[in-house]
């Protein structure tokens, strides 16, 4: 004999889909007015631009430190490496202050907003990664200089001991080079994701 | 364009597809709070989209534009989650074949057909809630993006692995009344 029907089982999977259980329809409801979308709107926008900001200013102090090393450290090898790496975190980081809030409810067609945003994940992780080497001149002219030797000295650093041996060697340039290269292998792997899950959208939209 | 006529507009958009936006919210995040995120986020870049709404296309069309991209995107970047999601082909490889001629008399709940919508990608899945939602191959087309002769092809395929979850279901159902009598 076959059960009474359950008030969350239907004959159709359209009457399944239109019918939502009761509680849940109550929670999902969303009466928002113009006023409060738009005031949530420019919260939203706000909270962008204080992200935006904070980002600036973490550079700034970055370029800030750089800047101040260029003048008051001695040794020309490392003034030249941190003029070299302040020049590249302004030519890297320069350009996206510049962008502004993008727009997540594009109204173009779905599968043209999944393709554009697979496309730009794509191209920014490419963009970077180009341009990962670009900071490798200023950490050799750093290290050649004595870079890490003389950040130890100005921190104190015991030089009897192991720590400020090993910094006097070759390791601080190459565990440097190698997390470089472990960065440029990340964002690789990361391109290639979004390579893949575009041309699978393409295999989608055109099989 | 005039606020007036933007809030105008959002109110029509809102009222006609209000329980469609619902539903779409549902289909693309399971849990209950994130849901509500969604679909206040949906309603807010709704409103702030009608502002360039220039009636190129239908109201509707523009309204399930905007929701699905804004679902896609959570989709998007919900990473750990984009790496299982599979396409319409998969799924209907990986559901074992049935005899379309059986009878059935199991009913559809909606708990299965969230779940197989769940595991799709956005594409494919954008594709199964519009035709859910009673959406004709050619206005799915204009949504999505994908010609209407894809569109065909998906619907097809959505029916399949629809007929073939229904079977499964009933299949459940007389084994659990069977485990009951």
């Amino acid at each position: 004999m076959q059960e009474p029907d359950s008030p969350h089982e239907h004959d159709t999977p359209e009457d399944a889909w239109k019918s939502p259980k009761e509680e849940e329809h109550k929670t999902m409801q969303i009466a928002l007015t113009p006023e409060e979308l738009c005031a949530l709107a420019q919260s939203r926008e706000k909270l962008s631009a204080r992200l935006g900001r904070a980002v600036v200013v973490v550079t700034v102090a970055l370029a800030a430190a750089l800047l101040y090393n260029v003048y008051r450290v001695d040794q020309p090898w490392i003034r030249l490496g941190q003029a070299w790496t302040l020049g590249v975190m302004v030519y890297l980081f320069g350009p996206a202050f510049e962008r502004g809030r993008r727009a997540s409810g594009a109204s173009e067609p779905c599968a043209q907003f999944l393709a554009r945003q697979h496309e730009e994940r794509q191209r920014g992780y490419l963009r970077i990664r180009r341009r990962l080497f670009l900071f490798i001149p200023g950490i050799v002219a750093s290290w050649w200089g004595g870079g890490p030797l003389t950040a130890a000295r100005a921190r104190g650093l015991d030089s009897s001991s192991r720590l400020y041996h090993s910094l006097a060697g070759p390791w601080p340039f190459v565990l440097t080079v190698t997390a470089l290269v472990l960065v440029w292998f990340a964002f690789g792997k990361a391109a290639e994701k979004a390579a893949r899950d575009r041309e699978e959208l393409q295999h989608a939209i055109t099989p | 364009m005039d606020r007036g006529r933007q809030d105008a507009l959002y109110a029509e958009a809102s009222a006609a597809n209000a329980a469609a936006i619902r539903r779409l919210a549902r289909g693309y995040e399971a849990d209950p709070d994130r849901q509500r995120d969604m679909l206040q986020d949906i309603h807010m870049e709704l409103w702030v989209s009608l502002r360039s709404f220039d009636g190129r296309c239908s109201l509707r069309t523009w309204v399930y534009r905007i929701a699905h991209n804004v679902g896609a995107s959570h989709a998007v970047r919900n990473r750990r989650l984009t790496s299982r999601l599979v396409d319409l082909e998969t799924l209907e490889a990986r559901i074992s074949s049935v005899d379309g001629e059986a009878e059935v008399e199991h009913r559809f709940s909606a708990a299965i057909l969230l779940d197989l919508i769940h595991r799709l990608k956005p594409l494919d899945r954008q594709v199964i809630m519009l035709y859910l939602e009673g959406e004709a191959a050619g206005s799915i087309a204009e949504v999505t993006g994908i010609t209407a002769g894809n569109v065909a092809t998906k619907i097809h395929r959505i029916k399949r692995v629809l007929k073939q979850k229904y079977l499964e279901g009933a299949a459940d159902a007389r084994t659990g009344q069977s485990a009951r009598t």
